[in-house]
């Protein structure tokens, strides 16, 4: 991509940019995607070198909270795994906001990613007049993208709809069996 | 099947006005849990005799026009070898293979996972030492352009 047209997206994708959420703990920017070497040099204002894996619940219903916790997060670009800069730990999937998981160099173009999300075991809900525990063992949330969708806003957001996603188990507890969209 | 017309048709189309992420979804459940009044398809399954059989069933739904979707596994029924390739549109009985067109609408597909054993269980889980319950989980992942959704059940296996 030329350096004139990286500008003119980049200007674009700010101001785009604005319309992000993220978490009351989140003291991210929004950001905008240029790969690595490819930079504007029109003085773009804020030039994001770190990809965000966002995380949101949708669908909330009745719930007040939906408390879990991120005990990890793996990257890998091409089969090799990357640094991946943790941020939002504990998360509320009822809240209005969005979280932001982790960060990580954007990958260059032509990349295949590779991304898992584990939960930690116990998490917990609460409704207006209930509460209880979330079993959140289970197979991590997993899923593959092209360098290009993930550069295309410099983030990728994990849409969990926690209406179909907390079924209620044997023992009682709402185990999280993610029913989720992934947007680039 | 999906014809060679159709298909440079959608995909012009979908050139043109690409689909959107939120359109497509999926659903799945891992047998049916049934009482007095009836069965019903269910996320958690539970297995308390052996031999038995985990019946899997899997929808996808478009709220796009002219979606293309591509549709796996990549958990437990993966690694069983399970056929994902022939899906139902709508209620037809006539099986079409993927990707799938889907315009406003569903397709579903169902598939069979026989379990021997709380020990195939086990072993399955990559837990041979476990002694409570098992919990196998299975993901189908569909996809079309621009857009991917997840959607996960259980199997449950007592010794």
């Amino acid at each position: 991509m030329k350096p004139r047209v990286v500008c003119r997206v980049a200007t674009l994708l700010l101001a785009a940019g604005a319309g992000w959420r993220c978490g009351p703990t989140s003291s991210v920017a929004p950001i905008v995607a240029v790969p690595p070497g490819q930079q504007g040099g029109v003085s773009p204002p804020q030039v994001a070198t770190q990809a965000q894996i966002r995380i949101l619940g949708v669908g909330t219903h009745d719930f007040r909270s939906v408390n879990v916790a991120i005990q990890g997060v793996t990257v890998e670009v091409n089969g090799a795994a990357v640094e991946v800069q943790p941020a939002d730990r504990r998360i509320d999937l009822a809240s209005a906001s969005g979280w932001v998981a982790g960060q990580f160099a954007l990958p260059a173009a032509g990349s295949k990613v590779h991304v898992t999300l584990t939960f930690a075991p116990d998490g917990s809900w609460a409704r207006a007049s209930s509460s209880g525990a979330i079993d959140a063992r289970g197979i991590p949330i997993a899923f593959d993208a092209t360098a290009e969708k993930i550069l295309a806003h410099g983030s990728v957001e994990v849409r969990i709809d926690l209406g179909s996603s907390l079924v209620l188990d044997g023992g009682g507890r709402l185990a999280l069996l993610p029913n989720l969209g992934i947007r680039f | 099947m999906i014809s060679g017309w159709k298909l440079a048709v959608v995909s012009a189309l979908a050139a043109a006005a690409p689909v959107r992420a939120e359109g497509l979804s999926c659903e799945t459940t891992s047998g049916l849990g049934c009482t007095a009044s009836g069965c019903e398809p269910e996320r958690i399954h539970e297995l308390r005799r052996y031999p038995d059989t985990a019946h899997f069933q899997f929808i996808v739904r478009s709220t796009e026009y002219g979606t293309i979707v591509t549709a796996a596994h990549d958990a437990l029924l993966q690694r069983a070898g399970a056929d994902l390739s022939n899906w139902h549109l709508r209620s037809q009985s006539a099986a079409w293979e993927l990707p799938l067109l889907l315009d406003y609408g569903w397709a579903y597909t169902v598939a069979e996972f026989p379990i021997s054993s709380y020990e195939q269980c086990k072993a399955l889980a990559g837990v041979p030492n476990a002694q409570g319950p098992v919990l196998l989980d299975d993901r189908l992942v569909v996809e079309s352009e621009g857009a991917q959704a997840q959607c996960t059940s259980r199997v449950v296996c007592y010794p």
